[in-house]
């Protein structure tokens, strides 16, 4: 670009972009727990302390979760009990 | 003689501590008091500063502007600049906690220091800081006038509640920490600068950001070593929060003992409530107590940096040792501030107001330092630019030195947990 000044307001706007984009991904990926990377954040933190049952029985130990991330680990349900603290603090039977 | 008074009323340093004894006072007898704290939102960024919100918010920006602008124009510089420049980054501020306060965003735990920072360095190496912003960029102002309101917050009674074995492993593992990194940092990665060193070592094993600021004032290190360190602090941060209970979990930890190990090593206290929440409420105690002890440390690791700095880096080693009063002089006053703020809350205000009311003077206070601090953030961010950020990580020795540290802490602070918290030197569940 010949001008640099314009270029320069035009790289300012793409990173007030990128923000509003990164916020957008994360809004996406974790709040609506798409993907096994937002179905991890989501069960972990966005739901805060009680999704920790739901964390080690839906999603199970860190072997598990890597099997996950391959694509392997079904689902987890959906939508999510309630009350999640009433879940066992145990693997789920297969 | 005269010019150290005159000093009091023409340093940032002392400023601080006048900045903080009127919005204290303010608090005290209730003139300052429903300082704005942004809402979480979900889908909509409106939420976040609703009509409601509106008021107190150009409150807020026209009441700290006025003081800070008093401050400035009484040291002699020129203050309708910085006062253009100081709303603008208001502005920056308000975009930081409202991105901050998305709940996904929040969840994930990236916080406001961390969007402050990255709208000041989009600014700075895009169209570039203009004279009249940078103006207004007071980042040493900002940051000691929150340091010295955070001095209030450290109160005594905490320490007494918390007993032997959290002082064990907050105290003992802390200091601990930061001598093997300086030593580390210093003799065998020969990093060169010993600002940066220093600041990595201290946001480890403390408490992240708010310990690198205290630290990086205290021996007047450069923004952007403040910048990369508070960088690297954040994301690791992230990843511990997330793998660290994963890891007790797996292992079967006792909850006590891995709530003391999560307080102890992970940096931001936020991030420590979070973890120490997936693993139960006991861990989740232990954890918050773990952290606020260590928080007390703040204090006191500024304090010892800027003496070690004083007396030993910065010195001249062929000058005669420098006496108590050259010691003073340099000293960073606004220190001073920090210790006064905790003794008077701890034994003035306490036994005077009562738990409840200091708690709710320290809830205003908390969030006016809070703001203090973003704004401090931006306009490093302003006063940053990458290509010296990027000279700062030459050979990659600073994250070396933040991995190995940090490595060691997560297992000294581990051993020491098991050893306090297991049932080893003291009765389990004492």
């Amino acid at each position: 670009m010949r001008n640099p000044g314009l270029r320069r307001w035009l790289q300012l706007a793409a990173g007030f972009a990128a923000v509003a984009l990164v916020i957008a991904a994360l809004h996406l990926g974790v709040g609506r727990a798409r993907g096994p990377f937002g179905r991890i954040w989501s069960a972990n933190l966005a739901s805060g302390v009680n999704a920790s049952a739901f964390f080690y029985t839906e999603v199970g130990a860190v072997g598990e979760f890597v099997d996950g991330a391959r694509g392997r680990y079904a689902a987890p349900r959906d939508p999510r009990p309630a009350d999640l603290t009433a879940l066992p603090d145990a693997p789920l039977p297969r | 003689m005269s010019s150290e008074l005159e000093k009091v009323w023409k340093s940032e340093d002392y400023w601080a501590i006048w900045f903080s004894v009127i919005i204290l006072a303010g608090a005290v007898t209730g003139l300052v008091h429903g300082v704005p704290k942004l809402r979480s939102w979900v889908s909509n960024p409106l939420e976040a500063v609703d009509a409601a919100m509106l008021a107190p918010l150009v409150l807020l920006a026209v009441g700290l502007g006025a003081l800070l602008t008093l401050g400035v124009r009484i040291m002699g510089e020129p203050w309708r600049r910085f006062l253009a420049g100081y709303l603008v980054i208001f502005g920056f501020a308000v975009a930081s906690f409202v991105a901050a306060g998305q709940e996904s965003v929040n969840a994930v735990g990236l916080e406001y220091a961390l969007w402050a920072l990255a709208f000041g360095l989009l600014v700075a190496n895009t169209v570039g800081t203009p004279d009249w912003l940078l103006a207004g960029a007071k980042s040493e102002m900002f940051i000691k006038t929150g340091l010295v309101l955070l001095g209030a917050e450290i109160l005594f009674s905490e320490i007494l509640r918390l007993g032997a074995p959290g002082l064990i492993v907050a105290w003992v593992v802390t200091p601990t920490v930061i001598v093997f990194m300086w030593l580390f940092g210093t003799r065998w990665l020969k990093m060169p600068s010993k600002t940066l060193t220093i600041i990595i070592a201290t946001a480890t094993s403390v408490c992240g950001v708010s310990a690198a600021i205290a630290t990086a004032a205290a021996c007047r290190a450069k923004k952007q070593e403040l910048t990369l360190a508070v960088g690297m602090t954040m994301i690791f941060t992230v990843l511990m929060m997330v793998f660290m209970p994963a890891i007790a979990k797996l292992v079967g930890m006792q909850a006590a003992v891995a709530g003391a190990w999560l307080g102890g090593t992970i940096d931001s206290t936020g991030a420590v409530v979070a973890a120490g929440a997936l693993l139960g409420e006991e861990a989740e105690r232990v954890a918050a107590v773990i952290k606020m002890i260590q928080n007390i440390l703040i204090g006191l690791v500024a304090f010892f940096v800027a003496l070690f700095w004083v007396a030993r880096v910065d010195r001249d080693p062929s000058a005669p040792r420098p006496s108590l009063m050259e010691v003073w002089y340099r000293f960073p006053k606004f220190i001073l501030g920090f210790a006064l703020a905790s003794v008077f809350f701890s034994f003035v205000l306490m036994p005077m107001l009562g738990e409840a009311r200091v708690a709710a003077i320290l809830d205003t206070s908390k969030v006016l330092r809070g703001w203090l601090f973003c704004l401090a953030f931006v306009a490093i961010g302003l006063e940053s630019n990458f290509k010296e950020l990027a000279s700062q990580l030459v050979g990659g020795k600073p994250i070396i030195l933040y991995v190995v540290g940090q490595s060691f802490n997560i297992l000294l602070t581990l051993l020491a947990a098991w050893l306090v918290f297991g049932g080893i030197l003291f009765a389990a569940g004492s």
